[in-house]
């Protein structure tokens, strides 16, 4: 187990997130990321896995890098997978609602 | 935040050589201090161990600090100093990260707490010490000498072991894989 320096995670209160998601549609290694924000490419995958939650500005920062708003990226509640965000309202083709 | 480099011919980025790597050290330092306690303060073989501790601790301090970054009492970001805070700049790989400032302070928090049950252990032991002394009618220089020899791991301590705690809890490097 890692150091645990993560007040905040240690609380319970997790933050999730997209990125390896966000990161996977771009092709992007950890180390391209983690060269563009400024970080250490092992901090990338602390943040990915939820390890560690990173400070507003760093936040910001990926924000800012994927083009997305904040809240696309984190939340305090866990993400929907995309596909059924884009896909779950949608009517199937026998007439049925996927979900 | 681990530099990961080897140490004599064995590679640091695995956290089982760098747990073992620590716990050798360490038991050093304690045999070290366990000789010096026990070879009679009488006897002019003593200093010869000190001098030796003193050599182990600085060159364990050494190795410690260049294994992890900027945790050293005198590291300074140079950078900075160069910049002056004027512009912006980008972080010198050598910098730790906020993630990494995070954990080197965390685990120099716990060393300061360890370093603090140890002072006030080596001060409660002196004062029943010096009553036992003064009761026995015991040499003073005895008791002066255990007190001299409970001081070194703490000088040990404070050198080593917020880089230790660092080593030791750590993952694995490769387990980070640049993907």
């Amino acid at each position: 187990m890692a150091y645990d320096s993560n007040f905040d995670a240690r609380s319970g209160a997790a933050l999730y997130n997209r990125i390896a998601v966000l990161r996977a549609e771009r092709g992007l290694s950890r180390s391209a990321l983690a060269d563009a924000l400024e970080v250490n490419y092992q901090t990338v995958g602390y943040i990915e896995r939820g390890d560690f939650n990173p400070s507003l500005e760093l936040a910001f920062r990926i924000s800012e890098y994927f083009g997305l708003p904040i809240e696309a990226i984190f939340s305090r509640q866990p993400f929907r997978p995309l596909s059924e965000e884009i896909y779950g309202n949608r009517k199937s083709p026998r007439g049925g609602t996927s979900k | 935040m681990l530099r990961t480099p080897t140490v004599l011919g064995i590679s640091m980025a695995p956290r089982k050589s760098r747990r073992l790597f620590v716990a050798v050290t360490y038991a050093v330092m304690l045999a070290l201090t366990v000789t010096i306690l026990i070879v009679p303060p009488w006897r002019d073989k003593s200093e010869g161990w000190i001098i030796a501790s003193g050599t182990f601790l600085g060159v364990c301090s050494l190795v410690f600090t260049s294994l992890v970054k900027q945790t050293g009492p005198l590291d300074i970001h140079g950078g900075e100093l160069i910049s002056l805070g004027l512009a912006p700049r980008r972080r010198n790989q050598d910098e730790p990260d906020e993630r990494e400032v995070a954990i080197r302070n965390a685990a120099c928090f716990q060393a300061y707490r360890v370093l603090a049950l140890y002072v006030i252990t080596i001060f409660t032991a002196a004062f029943f010490f010096d009553a036992a002394f003064l009761a026995f009618d015991l040499r003073t220089s005895v008791a002066v000498k255990v007190l001299e020899v409970l001081a070194m791991p703490l000088l040990g301590m404070a050198l080593t072991l917020p880089q230790a705690a660092l080593l030791w809890a750590e993952p694995d490097v490769p387990e980070e894989a640049r993907v």
